[in-house]
């Protein structure tokens, strides 16, 4: 049997360990036993930044990677966290499905990788220690950003004073209060404690957070066509990360009522203060990539298009 | 295959061939046998273990040690404690003990410690009468203080390669740091109880607060500003090497800008030893984990016992032998990982690990045939290695007894948290 | 001669790790006064702290060779008489030189490949080959020095081990 290792940087208990083991138990079935995927979990074999640039050096075979890692391989990729870049979640669910991997194929082709598929991870919220409902809320507010453009340039346009700091530093800086909220997908920042320090939860939804699963291409061209159909088949089951994450987020949000927090759903009114720094953190994300970042934009946009002409 | 390796290790020895020509060559010869036999792959180790924050906090603390070493914040610290410690019976010996905590709190590292209290205090304490084994021990020992009250290089090392937060080992570290003092003091106190006390001169003792005011300021920036908020760690170290900086140069003038380039040049040579020791554990850690040996191993052991403090007394003592061989930060690279499996089965908590760990090869430092500490003590007091490991024994034996306490009582450790 | 080119390659690695290391400080230092006095990050600046702090850790690594400091086990060391040191002292460099310049060339395949592959910083995205480069420079560095010890044994580091 062939053995494919593969890498991913969260537990093995999270919705996207659960999705990504039934992803590797599909790929066994279908090819009954002689293609294994071999998952490490919990960052084990090394960071994300390790990861991407293994996958595509062939060092590594398979790694499901954050949108932050995937754009280490694809800059372009990172357009899209650009902050409310899809009008509804059907939308978004469409063109994620749909649209992506013919958008950024031949992008990652180029980098070393296979684009299998996108992965979901949720939106970004703002947790905080005391409600952040609307942008004024957020002057001279240090609330730790992710250290990506999109997020640190919309904090900084809604006039919040952005730290960027990774994963792991934001909790011990939340704690000793170096900030006194973050900006984090919500199963990450709930799953990570944050709300024992942060127990104000604001549904800004101001970024789609889109990974990636690849695969290596040193790997790839070595594998047999019927494994590789194999792959890409059951690599569509990552899309039913997509209900179990909402499940997931639900039930999150659930545990940090119960534990004294407060969860804030904004009005359409509140949503449109935040919305309205989006043209111009876009535009200076798309002038800052570089690269295709505008035709890809572009490509974006038509596939929006599309998916509200077929009504996806 | 093994045997292979170990005769090219034989033959490079032979060769007086250097740690770091060893070390590289072996973990080649790893890559290339049981890895996936890519020589490249030991390049991009010695890379990506380099490509961390963490890794940015050491040279900091290295050069602001060096800082406060080389010019006059470790001097000024000194003279407060030893006229805070006069009416004390056997002050002076305390005074070496305090002023090892003390300066601990700035330095990150053991040795750097042990030569800035040693350099004043050991002179000291034998012109004052004090028995050159009480004198070498006290100070030897000190020393060891550097690396459990934060900051610390090796806590830092450990957060790095467990992914702990670095922020709370150093909190972590306080209490049993405090405690250790407070025990390492006592036995000063003790042994020397039959010196006379000297009065307390209160204008002197003012002058000499008032002289060092910025030096003993600088363990509450540091440590102040980590704890509420101002910096992350890196930043801490980033912090107090200008502060040191700042102070030696404009307030105390003590420093020149030549000095200031020695001193980075010392840390770059220091952490040009150091990094490929940390890079080729990091690699070797690499090559265990594909083949899932820690969980091996922790399935390996929780199957022996169940009893958590059955686990955690096997591992101090492993820790022991280790720490006699072993420098500190190798023994962490390379051990940390294999044992955090296991602890976390068990439900122990990974920082106080840590702190146990630290507090473990903290004796490493002080047993020979390798201990970082005596090497130092001999070549600076210019006394036999033996007469400094029968100094150091007493010491050793009250560190011992101190970290069964931390080991017992998780709390010394994690009530801050 | 060559003792001068020894000479003024460590005074310029020693001038590059100096100036990386204030580098270093000073970015992180600048991060810490951005944010507590102006409310404002720089986004990344930590990331290019930690390239310059590379840089200067493998330049430590040619600088701990120039001055002899790598820690030496030197448990076989009274296997060959006095006599025979200086010789056995010349074959060690020599030895060193060729390990250390088989490092450089693995280093050169390491850097060409992640030029190849597009290895880039994170939030910057500019290609990480160029600072990469030390690496190499740092082993052929490490090399030279030895070779230079060999041929001429007076130029060893006193009580330098190989
Ligand atoms: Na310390
Ligand atoms: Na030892």
């Amino acid at each position: 049997a062939e053995e494919l290792r593969m890498g991913m940087a969260v537990p093995e208990q999270t919705p996207w360990g659960v999705a990504t083991r039934k992803f590797a138990e599909d790929v066994a079935s279908r090819t009954n036993g002689e293609l294994t995927v071999n998952i490490y979990y919990n960052n084990e074999l090394g960071d994300e930044q390790t990861m991407a640039r293994q996958l595509a050096r062939g060092r590594l075979d398979m790694a499901e990677l954050s949108n932050v890692a995937s754009s280490l391989l694809v800059p372009e990729y990172g357009l899209l966290q650009a902050p409310y870049i899809f009008d509804t979640s059907a939308q978004a669910d469409c063109v994620t499905d749909s649209g992506l991997a013919a958008i950024f194929g031949d992008l990652f082709r180029a980098a070393g990788t296979v684009y299998l598929a996108p992965v979901d991870i949720g939106h970004m919220t703002i947790m905080s220690k005391s409600a952040i409902l609307s942008p004024e809320d957020l002057e001279d507010v240090k609330i730790r950003t992710s250290p990506t453009q999109s997020d640190t340039y919309f904090i900084r346009a809604a006039g919040g004073a952005a730290v960027p700091l990774g994963t792991v530093d934001s909790m011990p800086a939340l704690k000793t209060g170096q900030v006194s909220a973050v900006t984090t997908p919500i199963v990450v920042g709930v799953a990570g404690g944050y709300a024992a320090a942060a127990p104000q939860i604001t549904r800004t939804n101001h970024g789609q957070q889109i990974g990636a699963l690849l695969i290596s291409a040193k790997r790839w061209v070595t594998l047999s066509e019927e494994h590789r159909q194999a792959l890409t088949e059951s690599a569509r089951l990552m899309a039913d990360l997509r209900p179990m994450l909402r499940q997931t987020e639900n039930a999150m949000l659930d545990k940090v009522r119960a534990s004294g927090g407060t969860v804030h759903d904004l009005s359409a009114d509140e949503l449109a203060a935040w919305q309205r720094f989006a043209p111009s953190v876009r535009a200076q994300l798309i002038a800052e990539t570089g690269g295709l970042a505008a035709e890809k934009w572009a490509a974006i946009e038509a596939a929006k298009a599309a998916c509200e002409v077929t009504g996806g | 295959m093994i045997w292979l390796l170990l005769l090219c290790i034989a033959a490079l020895l032979v060769l007086r061939q250097s740690a770091i020509v060893i070390l590289l060559f072996g973990t080649a010869f790893v890559h290339l046998v049981w890895g996936d036999g890519h020589l490249e792959y030991l390049i991009e180790d010695m890379w990506i273990s380099l490509d961390n924050d963490l890794m940015l906090a050491i040279p900091m603390f290295l050069i602001a040690g060096n800082i406060m070493t080389r010019g006059s914040i470790a001097r000024r610290l000194i003279r407060i404690t030893t006229l805070l410690t006069d009416p004390l019976p056997g002050g002076l010996g305390v005074a070496a003990i305090l002023s090892c905590a003390l300066f601990a709190a700035i330095s990150g590292s053991s040795p750097v410690t042990l030569l800035a209290v040693g350099a004043i205090l050991y002179p000291a304490l034998i012109e004052n009468g004090y028995s050159k084994r009480f004198a070498l021990g006290a100070i030897t020992s000190g020393g060891t203080l550097g690396i459990i009250i934060p900051p610390s290089i090796p806590l830092i090392v450990y957060g790095l390669v467990t992914e702990q937060s670095i922020a709370d080992l150093f909190v972590a570290g306080i209490g049993p740091g405090i405690l250790l003092t407070i025990a390492l003091a006592g036995y000063a106190l003790w042994v020397n109880r039959k010196r006379p006390a000297r009065p307390f001169q209160r204008a002197e003792f003012l002058r000499a607060l008032r002289e060092g005011i910025w030096a003993l300021m600088l363990p509450v920036v540091l440590l102040g500003g980590i704890y509420s908020g101002y910096f992350s760690p890196t930043e801490a170290a980033a912090v107090g090497l200008a502060y040191g900086l700042l102070v030696e140069m404009f307030i105390h003038r003590e420093l020149t800008l030549a000095d200031f380039h020695r001193t980075i040049i010392d840390a770059a040579k220091m952490l040009g030893m150091l990094f490929p020791i940390i890079a080729v554990a990091l690699s070797l850690k690499s090559v265990l984990t594909i083949e899932r040996i820690p969980q091996e191993i922790a399935v390996w052991v929780t199957s022996m016992t169940d009893s958590p403090i059955a686990f955690l007394l096997a591992v101090n003592l492993l820790l022991l032998v280790v720490g006699c061989f072993l420098d500190v930060v190798s023994a962490i690279v390379i051990l940390a990982p294999l044992l955090l499996a296991p602890a976390l089965a068990y439900g122990i908590d990974p920082i106080h690990l840590g702190i146990i760990m630290v507090v473990n090869l903290e004796i490493g430092f002080l047993t020979p045939p390798i201990g970082l500490n005596l090497f130092v003590a001999m070549s600076v007091f210019r006394e036999p290695f033996k007469e400094i490991c029968l100094a150091v024994l007493p010491f050793i034996l009250i560190i011992i007894a101190v970290l069964m306490l931390i080991v017992l009582i998780p709390q010394i450790s994690l009530f801050l948290l | 001669m060559t003792r001068t080119v020894l000479l003024t390659l460590q005074r310029i690695e020693e001038a590059v790790a100096s100036l990386a290391y204030i580098t270093v400080a000073a970015l992180l230092i600048g991060d810490v006064l951005g944010r507590e006095l102006l409310g404002t990050s720089l986004l990344g600046a930590q990331k290019l702290a930690i390239y310059a702090a590379i840089v200067a850790s493998f330049l430590g690594l040619s600088l701990a060779t120039s001055a002899g400091a790598h820690l030496r086990p030197e448990i076989f060391d009274r296997l060959f008489s006095a006599r025979h040191d200086r010789l056995v002292n010349r074959l060690s460099d020599l030895f060193a030189a060729l390990f250390f310049a088989g490092m450089g060339m693995v280093a050169i395949h390491f850097v060409a490949q992640s030029a190849e592959f597009g290895d880039r910083a994170a939030i910057f995205y500019f290609p990480l080959w160029p600072i990469q480069l030390v690496m190499p420079y740092a082993f052929f560095s490490c090399a030279f020095r030895h070779l230079a010890y060999a041929l001429h044994p007076e130029l060893r580091p006193q009580g330098a081990p190989a």
